[in-house]
């Protein structure tokens, strides 16, 4: 698939659902019939700009700056 | 005798090649004669091979065998077809694959099992693939399921397709099931509720061989879900039900 149109998929799943964690970004794009792994996933938010994410011991949660989460 | 198409003069076999060709003008045939050096090495009939009867080579010259059944012909066959006196092409490759199941190495059972997963890989694949590489994976799949030895070898042989193929096509299978398996079977049911590209061409009894569950149960909560989302919108669904954790319980 290509690249910017996966990267655009992936904002506007973290502006439906504001805050998750990669599985559950994964759950959303398989709905939408977009195929990809938990792990390719977390590679493309940590460079995207404009998204932040907090590490917990348990779990890492995603969120768009201007939601200030 | 066989004769030529363009003058109607004898045709020859020159040494060492499969082709017939025309003594009088040089054309050469369509028509390819099978070597005989493949099967004076069967250790099963070590006697020489001879064709004495002109029958025999000439119904073998007349037919067009496709070439995955033609390089498993051996001495066996051979006989069996001169013996039942057999013409026509259909009932010649009928044997040869009789021949070959024959000699399988994979119990009855195990590919009577594997084929109830053959839906399954279809939808994955984008039904893309001849039936024999479906099967193969089939069974590899079913083996591994049930901790049962197989080699990607003895599939591809027993189907007569290569095996690197084979296994390419099993690792493109088990990269994109791997997504859903790793899923709660719940999830699954609400992607075939929402009607998901891939869940909307399975049916429930393929979804009980993925998540290994009873099918009985599974229909059961099918049936309870389907009601809870019947009047509500599929982003609802999706953000509510299939994303539980979502801007919650942090």
């Amino acid at each position: 698939m290509d690249s910017l149109y996966f990267k655009a998929a992936l904002y506007k799943s973290l502006l439906e659902l504001k805050k998750a964690t990669v599985e559950d970004i994964a759950a959303y794009l398989l709905a939408k019939g977009i195929e990809a792994t938990p792990q390719k996933i977390s590679q493309y938010l940590i460079k995207m700009p404009g998204v932040k994410y907090k590490r917990l011991s348990y779990k890492t949660i995603y969120f768009l700056e201007e939601s200030n989460a | 005798m066989l004769k030529c198409d363009n003058c109607g003069e004898e045709l020859k076999e020159i040494n060492n090649s499969k082709y017939l060709v025309c003594i009088q003008c040089g054309f050469v045939s369509n028509i390819i004669i099978f070597s005989t050096a493949n099967f004076i090495k069967e250790e099963e009939l070590k006697q020489k091979f001879r064709r004495n009867n002109l029958y025999f080579s000439k119904t073998f010259l007349k037919l067009k065998i496709p070439l995955k059944y033609k390089n498993k012909i051996n001495n066996k066959i051979l006989y069996q077809i001169r013996d039942k006196k057999i013409k026509s092409r259909k009932e010649i490759i009928k044997i040869i694959r009789n021949e070959i199941k024959d000699n399988s190495l994979i119990n009855k059972k195990t590919i009577k099992e594997a084929k109830k997963y053959i839906n399954i890989i279809k939808v994955f694949l984008n039904y893309s693939g001849i039936e024999e590489i479906f099967l193969g994976i089939a069974i590899i799949f079913y083996c591994k399921r049930n901790n049962v030895n197989i080699s990607f070898e003895t599939v591809a042989k027993f189907l007569g397709i290569s095996k690197n193929n084979l296994f390419r096509r099993y690792k493109e299978f088990e990269k994109r099931i791997k997504l859903y398996t790793n899923l709660n079977f719940k999830k699954a049911l609400i992607l075939k509720i929402i009607g998901q590209k891939r869940f909307k061409n399975l049916s429930l009894k393929d979804i009980s061989l993925i998540y290994n569950k009873d099918y009985q149960r599974l229909k059961k909560t099918y049936l309870r879900l389907y009601k809870k989302l019947k009047s509500k919108s599929t982003e609802e669904i999706i953000k509510d039900f299939l994303v539980n954790y979502a801007g919650g319980g942090i």
